[in-house]
């Protein structure tokens, strides 16, 4: 699996070459901030060239939402509008992405989590995280979830490490994949040809 | 009766538009109506959302059946429409939802998957943040010290720490974080408390790998002095080798940079060196800490620390701290005091599924110690310690990680420290006893959320003088 931030380092590190770092500091230097890949940019690390991407919306009932926040194990059901975007090669689905935005400890970070048809994990990027960084956790960390299925190991302090300093985003970020999965599987369920 | 029934849902759609309209345009619709009318509490974008999700699902389904029913090519037509609208309205649902992250780069915009540009940057607007933490603690003194002589320490109970963070972000590059602090809950000339800003910096955020730090920054050393707020540490209180070798919470004015490459992340800063008239032999170099409160400035210092993360959970680091001490200072036989000041440390951070260990070493070197006894009137057994050092092993266990599903953790730990503030003094100085200490702790930290904390523990205290006092606590700790 390429890393989290494996294509955004190229591209800035490119950019980081066009401009000296001290004269970025005086200003000069690319806008970067916290928004570490568009929605875009985390499609095309989801899927290879070659892959038809298809943007769906399902819109749950409440028996729905219910059962999703039952899986998913969280305080309240998920919104009932759920968009996420499907990779079809030669006619068949090869995974699926959803986006997930999280209030952290006062601030968002929005993730995407990309699904295998199997329902487990294929990957976890970050988008953006607006909390202070050194609450973001390393590349390295998000790299657990993968192959993950849904089930009690997807948890913290069970089969996901905690990280020091950052407990509240590796809490929050493993909520937000607990309740990707337990979606994933609620849209499923509600038949093979979704909504939209 | 088609007629009616898509008149029905092409109004529908129309209502649906509106409403999103409304949404968008928020408070400047609030502020249109009229004033006699009691205004409801102002919805939150949150409620916003799913006020239109449900419309739209609403709406969805009413499109279903009128689909499902036979229709002639001009019903299809505007069904068809419909269509299209509640589509452009989850999208822009979605990226509301997201943020700044729905933004699509101009350069590189071909609609492949259907995301135009950001409709909404709400969270980029959001400049002014707030946080903050607080532990009451309560102390118990055993009556007897070490030696069974009657124990002269006081039970006490107090708001140790009330925090406010307040950060403000001026633009996507430029933010200010600041901690402004209250100890003991009441600072006036009768009470102990205190008022301090524990650190107050701009950050210039270039890149992952390199940024920019200016102001009172925190001296980025060992576990605790970054981060030390209740809920990151178990005991009541914290070890007391991050309190007198590592002086947390330690803080100075500089100027650096910090990042990470790859698993590593490291922080370095040129900052204010520390004050050695301010050295002791019971605290070694806490009181030599300036804190930003008119700080002598005639000796700067480095400060750095390199943290290895390769593995999840397990984090591998060293810091240092290294710069003359003097500022200035001349000691009484008129020799001028340097008092080089390092202190570097060793530290390790790892948890695995319910578990957690921490271990740390620090050390620290004061030159010119003897010229320092000299200016403050040490004698005998009152000298700075030439050499200072200790370090501490701790083991926890989070009982409810047994427990599948469980959003709270019970934690049991087990924290053996010692540390010598004298573990060398110049020729012609005694080392005191009473300096050199063992610690055990015992306890448990139940936390029902991650940011409530209640502890309790038992701590044995051994110094060499056999001066030691037991005692047990009880804190209770939040952050938000």
């Amino acid at each position: 699996m390429r890393s989290r931030f494996a294509r955004g380092r190229h591209r800035l590190a490119r950019k980081a070459l066009a401009a000296a770092v001290w004269s970025a500091l005086a200003g000069a230097g690319p806008a970067l901030a916290k928004v570490f890949l568009t929605q875009e940019e985390a499609l095309r690390l989801a899927f290879p060239a070659g892959v038809t991407v298809e943007r769906r919306t399902a819109f749950l009932t409440e028996t729905e939402r219910q059962a999703a926040q039952k899986l998913a194990r969280s305080e309240n059901p998920p919104d009932a509008l759920v968009a996420y975007y499907v990779g079809i090669r030669d006619g068949q689905p090869v995974g699926t992405a959803y986006f997930d935005t999280h209030v952290v400890r006062t601030q968002p970070e929005t993730i995407m989590v990309v699904v295998e048809p199997s329902g487990s994990v294929r990957r976890v990027e970050v988008l953006s995280f607006l909390e202070p960084e050194d609450y973001l956790p390393l590349p390295r960390w998000y790299e657990q979830f993968s192959g993950r299925p849904l089930d009690d190991e997807l948890s913290l302090s069970r089969g996901i490490h905690p990280v020091a300093g950052a407990t509240l985003t590796a809490r929050a970020t493993t909520d937000a994949v607990r309740r990707v999965l337990a979606l994933h599987r609620v849209i499923q369920a509600a038949g093979s040809a979704p909504v939209r | 009766m088609k007629a009616p029934s898509i008149r029905l849902a092409a109004s529908r759609g129309c209502l649906v538009i509106s409403v999103f309209a409304l949404i968008l345009q928020g408070g400047a619709a609030r502020a249109q109506a009229p004033e006699a009318a009691p205004a409801p509490p102002p919805a939150t974008m949150e409620d916003r959302l799913e006020r239109l999700e449900r419309l739209l699902a609403e709406t969805r389904s009413e499109l279903a059946a009128l689909k499902s029913a036979p229709t002639d090519a001009a019903t299809a037509a505007r069904l068809a429409e419909l269509d299209r609208k509640i589509d452009i309205l989850t999208q822009e649902i979605e990226k509301m939802r997201i943020g700044e992250a729905a933004a699509v780069p101009s350069q590189e915009r071909d609609g492949q998957y259907g995301v135009g540009p950001a409709a909404s940057k709400v969270y980029a607007k959001d400049g002014l943040s707030i946080g903050g933490y607080g532990e009451v603690l309560y102390q118990n003194f055993a009556s007897r010290n070490q030696s069974g002589d009657a124990s002269d320490a006081e039970d006490q109970a107090t708001l140790l720490r009330a925090v406010v963070y307040l950060g403000y972000k001026f633009d996507p590059h430029f933010v200010l974080n600041t901690e402004i602090e209250y100890e003991n809950a009441v600072v006036a000339s009768d009470k102990g408390g205190e008022a301090e800003v524990e650190f107050a910096y701009i950050d210039y955020m270039h890149s992952r790998a390199a940024n920019a730090r200016a102001g009172l920054v925190l001296i980025p050393m060992g576990l605790i002095n970054e981060l030390h707020e209740p809920t990151t540490f178990l005991g009541t209180r914290r070890p007391d080798v991050e309190q007198v070798i590592i002086p947390s919470t330690w803080r100075e004015i500089g100027f650096g940079g910090y990042g990470s490459a790859g698993p590593v992340t490291y922080r370095v800063y040129v900052v204010n060196g520390l004050n050695a008239a301010g050295y002791s032999a019971e605290e070694g170099i806490h009181e030599g800490s300036q804190e930003g409160s008119q700080a002598l400035a005639k000796n700067w210092a480095f400060t750095g620390r390199v943290d290895y993360t390769a593995v999840p959970g397990l984090l591998v680091g060293a810091s240092i701290f290294s710069g003359d001490a003097g500022q200035g200072h001349v000691a009484p036989s008129g020799q001028p005091i340097k008092a080089l000041t390092t202190v570097f440390d060793l530290h390790a951070d790892w948890r695995w599924r319910g578990l957690w260990l921490r271990g740390l070493y620090a050390h620290t070197s004061v030159g010119d110690a003897a010229l320092i006894n000299q200016l403050n009137n040490f004698e005998g057994d009152e000298s700075v310690g030439s050499r200072q050092e200790g370090w501490y092993l701790q083991a926890g266990y989070d009982l409810l990680s047994l427990k599948p599903g469980s959003r709270s953790a019970l934690w049991t730990f087990l924290r053996y420290e010692q540390y010598d503030t004298q573990a060398a003094v110049p020729a012609g100085y005694e080392r005191n006893p009473e300096n050199d200490v063992r610690e055990l702790t015992a306890g448990i930290a139940f936390k029902p959320i991650d940011r409530l904390v209640l502890k309790a523990d038992w701590q044995q205290r051994h110094d060499a003088a056999r001066t030691g006092v037991n005692q047990w606590n009880i804190a209770l700790g939040y952050i938000f």
